[in-house]
């Protein structure tokens, strides 16, 4: 299994949900055959993290013992609109790979990459309607943030001074709100209280936050073999990323050093990758993204603290340890691989 | 001197309002700095709007003597094009005109003045101070003397400059609004099409650095030309000194097309701001209200402005109007005032955007002017009409159909739900997607549901369902534009055109459209998320299936069979939705089914002729071999193709279809009109079918409305 963490570090329900959820994956035939088929459940095959869907099993597995049909089905169905926005984030970012594989736009097309993500997020939203008004509506709410904190990244990209409160509100909706659902659903599905569901809900909009500034801070350090993509291209395409954001800020407050705003949102960078990262080092808006990040999965441990511990909760201390961890060498200099 | 209302400047916003005014009775003074008639910066553009708002003052005949524009013409640098054509048999009277400011100006001056307003140029209003009794002075300097003139009320009517309006505008830090500049001059010697020329990137000459906005050139009469250029200064420090390089370097490159090779300019430059917001808010000096530019009207993706100014001053006059005639209290008039604004002339959500944003618009409009898709075509649209605050509301032709069976309450509530989605989403997707999918079919859909659910079709339920399914139909047409990377050009040419914006563009819209759409249906229930979820899957696989060619075998059961399954959907599910609602029999709700399907089938084939005749009547008539319309792959398209055994209205070098030179043989124009004639044929027999459907319903009231709609259909759609 392919997942975020190693199957000896997950409590055995949870890692034999996932070989199932896999399993079931590599046998996706929605269609029953022809491009379209083939196109939707391509990257279903790819060596995805699976990161999601862990949540959920995890999340069930904290609150009760046996893992009910229910958090099954939501556990695939989230890992389905998490594929949906892949399909549509490479289109839009021209990827050209993903998980391994050549992305579905460059495979088929634009266009049916873009309808066969559409074709995954009804199926999902489909599934998960099955489990109930509740569901139904959390998971709209959940579809809206992740696409509505898309439109405001698109829309404020370029915004130099954007205000670290507007980065919050855009990660937390494109980023957490699918973590935060995640971890609800296995919370609820699996037959947890209100109660813990809301602390299960705040456990994942934190880790998700963290995950986000994580992969900004990649953005700037990480390699191409750790992001499968260049890195820079984020800046390249004006999205301010945290670190970006927080060296603009030191400049306008009067420290000096290169100016960065002439190459956001430019396509070809010219050599000047070296520059622009050195000055986000040096600055030591590096460093304190990486703080935000680790104060997020700080906050996202005291909320789990508050609920009884055992082999799940300790397995997602070890994802948010492991979200970290993905970052720190690069932030502190090592550029070694962390895997 | 003592008046009912003093109105400072006399634009087209001051004359409107100093017009409406007197005519109402009231005693007017129209002040203006400048000596009548005077020249301005403008493009001399008049829209629909414009057209009908001046029509209004009495100067129809006066405006009767220009000649008609026939179409917009959008021009990108590389040399694509595209004809949007204004067609003048889809309304009463011209679509669009253009009309010299010096001339404007002064006939509408005239206007007021026959009216009964007193006007007197020369005149500079140098302050405004709360005068006694509730009344406000304005300190007035003419030639050589100076004067206070006591008014019950004040309209700023004093353009981009807006010295006297700023006064009672102050902002704290004296900062100005976002706002463009524009310059233009009149040049003889240039024979045009009377076609609104709009050219897109203009870059300036230094640098390459491609700026934000478009160079016009707008024909005047026969051989003189209104040529300029307007842009968001973001790149142009100093603007009016560099923006006249601007324009000598758009001339320059319009010397390289032989119709302007013997242009010769014949006027001075002129130059001016387009102001999209008011630099603050209003102080509130009492009786005080702003029009036209000096409010800042000015619209941000095409620099229009008579229109709006037109309007607003009409506006300011109807408030003023019912406070003089005692009807409401003085201190009601700034909100009447605002509430009739953003009524009639732009919406809240389109003021202020980033100059970026406007940019994404036209950028995406001259990537896509060849594209046959509807949100292109919706875009081009919005882009070309100029037609500001012209809203989807607008009696379609099945309103009184909705009515009579009782319905046209829902269906008016649920279009309003969309727009009000459309809206939230932000001002680019609300422009873009304004005339997107034709809006007779959606209210033959909502009236479907509403119809089928009674007696719980007026239900805010119901309402929210009609609008969850119409939202979920905008996103099926739009992500179905998405366009896949241009092909190679066949003369080994690289394509330079990147389809990334539009793309982008199309995702982001189509996604918030599904989640909304989502969040609708999960307002209403579970169970109800589930039904449209399935139902948009099925869009969705039918989508990816290729469409077929002419020549494939059985391609017209082929087509219809794509048909049922992409569009079907939204017919079927506001049967079944509302016959859920209503709690009808299983026989009923077959019915339904059926009848949803055929008339799905039957309308869509029915508006795929009559927008393919529109094409070839263009065609024919303008003769330009960039007209966009037609060349969507649909039936009578296809039938045409088969018809004739080629695909002439594809290949082209190109790549975009010259349906002016197809139909330039007569043979082609018969073939079409045989091909036209077919899809009517195939259409008919569908609608009948329906018709025998709905007959089979035993439910009297619905059997009857579904006759009705079905009636409605085929008469509204064939106009």
């Amino acid at each position: 299994v392919n997942a975020a963490v190693r199957d000896d570090e997950l409590p055995p329900q949870v890692a034999e949900m996932l070989v199932r959820l896999e399993r079931q994956l590599a046998q996706e035939h929605l269609l029953g055959g022809g491009t379209a088929s083939a196109a939707t459940t391509h990257l279903l095959q790819g060596a995805g993290k699976r990161i999601r869907p862990t949540l959920v099993f995890l999340s069930s597995a904290v609150v009760g013992n046996s893992i009910p049909d229910g958090v099954c089905s939501a556990a695939k169905a989230i890992e389905l609109i998490h594929t949906a926005t892949l399909h549509h984030d490479d289109v839009m970012d021209r990827g050209m790979s993903r998980r391994g594989l050549r992305s579905v736009n460059s495979i088929w097309g634009n266009r049916t990459a873009v309808l066969s993500g559409d074709y995954l997020l009804a199926t999902s939203t489909a599934t998960l309607g099955r489990l109930g008004d509740d569901v139904n509506r959390r998971v709209s709410a959940a579809v809206n943030a992740v696409i509505e904190g898309q439109l405001r990244e698109m829309q404020s990209a370029g915004t130099l001074d954007l205000s670290l409160e507007r980065y919050f509100d855009i990660i937390t909706r494109k980023t957490a709100a699918l973590f935060e659902l995640s971890c609800w659903l296995g919370a609820t599905l699996g037959g947890g209280t209100t109660e813990q569901a809301a602390v299960m809900a705040q456990f994942g909009q934190q880790l998700g936050i963290a995950y986000q500034i994580v992969d900004d801070v990649l953005d700037v350090v990480g390699t191409s073999a750790v992001l499968g993509k260049e890195p820079l291209a984020d800046l390249r395409l004006g999205v301010l990323t945290l670190p970006v954001l927080l060296a603009l800020r030191r400049r306008f407050s009067g420290t000096t050093g290169p100016d960065i705003r002439g190459w956001l949102g430019t396509a070809e960078l010219t050599g000047a990758e070296a520059i622009v990262i050195d000055e986000l080092r040096r600055s030591g808006a590096l460093v304190d993204s990486y703080q935000c990040a680790v104060a997020a999965c700080a906050r996202a441990g005291a909320a789990l603290a508050t609920l009884a511990s055992g082999t799940a909760t300790d397995s997602l201390t070890t994802i948010a340890d492991l979200i970290l961890e993905r970052g720190a060498p690069f932030v502190h200099g090592d550029h070694g691989d962390p895997a | 001197v003592t008046t009912d209302v003093v109105v400072v400047g006399a634009g087209p916003a001051g004359s409107a309002a100093a017009f409406h005014l007197a005519r109402a009775g009231h005693d007017v003074l129209l002040l203006d700095r400048k000596s009548f008639p005077r020249d301005k910066a403008c493009g001399d553009a008049l829209t629909r709007i414009s057209i009908d708002l001046i029509a209004e003052m009495g100067a129809a005949d006066e405006l009767a003597r220009y000649e008609v524009i026939t179409g917009v013409e959008i021009v990108r640098d590389q040399g694509d094009r595209a004809v949007i054509p204004l067609d003048p048999a889809r309304s009463s009277g011209p679509v669009a005109l253009v009309v010299p400011r010096v001339d404007l100006d002064a006939l509408l001056v005239r206007r007021a003045v026959d009216a009964g307003a007193r006007f007197c140029d020369r005149a500079t209003a140098t302050g405004v101070a709360t005068g006694r009794m509730g009344r406000t002075d304005v300190r007035v300097s003419g030639t050589g003397r100076a004067s206070v003139v006591s008014a019950r009320f004040v309209i700023g009517a004093d353009g981009a400059t807006a010295t006297f309006t700023r006064q009672t505008r102050p902002t704290s830090n004296g900062s100005v609004a976002p706002h463009a500049f524009a310059v233009r001059a009149y040049y003889a010697g240039v024979r045009l099409d009377r076609h609104l020329y709009l050219h897109y990137p203009v870059s300036s000459g230094d640098a390459a650095a491609v700026t934000t906005g478009y160079g016009w050139v707008f024909p005047v009469d026969a051989d003189v030309v209104n040529i300029g250029v307007g842009m968001y200064p973001e790149h142009l420090h100093g603007a009016q000194l560099r923006m006249r390089d601007v324009l000598q370097d758009f001339e320059d490159k319009l010397r390289g097309d032989g119709r302007f090779t013997d242009m010769r300019r014949v006027s001075a430059v002129l130059g001016a701001p387009l102001r999209f917001a008011a630099d603050g808010p209003p102080r509130p000096v009492a009786g005080v209200l702003t029009v036209g530019d000096a409010a800042g009207l000015v619209d941000p993706y095409t620099g229009e402005g008579i229109g709006a100014a037109l309007a607003s001053g009409k506006a300011a006059a109807g408030a003023i109007s019912t406070a003089l005639s005692g009807d409401v209290p003085i201190d009601v008039v700034p909100r009447r005032y605002a509430a009739e604004l953003s009524r009639s002339v732009v919406n809240k959500s389109d003021r202020r955007p980033h100059a970026r944003h406007v940019d994404t618009a036209w950028r995406i409009m001259a990537t896509t002017l060849c594209e046959p898709g509807p949100s292109f075509a919706s875009l081009r649209r919005e882009m070309s009409e100029y037609a500001v605050g012209a809203s989807g509301t607008a009696d379609n032709g099945v309103e009184a159909t909705l009515a009579a069976i009782g319905v046209l309450d829902p269906v008016q509530h649920a279009r309003h739900r969309v727009l009000g989605e459309l809206q939230t989403s932000g001002h680019l997707v609300a422009r873009t997607l304004r005339h997107l999918g034709d809006s007779r079919a959606a209210d033959l859909r909502a009236a479907l549901l509403f119809l089928s659910a009674e007696p719980n079709g007026h239900d805010d339920r119901t309402v929210t369902l009609a609008a969850c399914l119409e939202t979920a139909h905008l996103a099926t047409l739009v992500h179905q534009d998405v366009l896949d990377e241009p092909k190679p050009r066949p003369n080994g040419a690289a394509d330079v055109r990147s389809v990334d914006d539009a793309n982008r563009f199309l995702i982001m819209a189509g996604d918030y459209l599904l989640g909304r759409s989502h969040a609708l249906s999960a307002q209403v229930g579970a169970e109800e998320s589930v039904t449209v979820s399935e139902a948009i899957r099925s869009v969705w696989s039918a989508a990816m299936q290729p469409q077929p060619t002419w020549s494939a075998r059985g391609w017209r059961q082929v087509y219809i069979d794509r048909l049922m399954k992409i569009v079907g959907p939204f017919y079927v599910l506001p049967g079944r939705l509302g016959a859920a609602l209503a709690g009808h029999a299983p026989a009923v709700v077959a019915a339904l089914d059926r009848f949803a399907t055929d008339l799905a089938i039957g309308i869509h084939l029915e508006l795929e002729a009559s927008e393919f005749s529109r094409a070839v009547k263009l065609s024919t008539r303008h003769k330009s071999p960039y007209l966009t319309e037609g060349r969507a792959l649909t039936y009578p398209v296809l039938d045409l193709m088969d018809g004739l055994s080629h695909s002439a209205l594809l290949d082209s070098p190109t790549g975009c279809a010259d349906l002016a030179t197809v139909f330039a043989d007569p043979e082609a124009v018969r073939a079409a009109s045989l091909s036209i004639r077919s899809t009517r044929q195939s259409a008919a027999r569908h609608l009948d079918a329906a018709g025998d459907a709905a007959k089979t319903v035993t439910v009297s009231a619905l059997r009857d409305g579904l006759l009705k709609i079905l009636a409605a259909g085929k008469h509204s759609l064939r106009r």
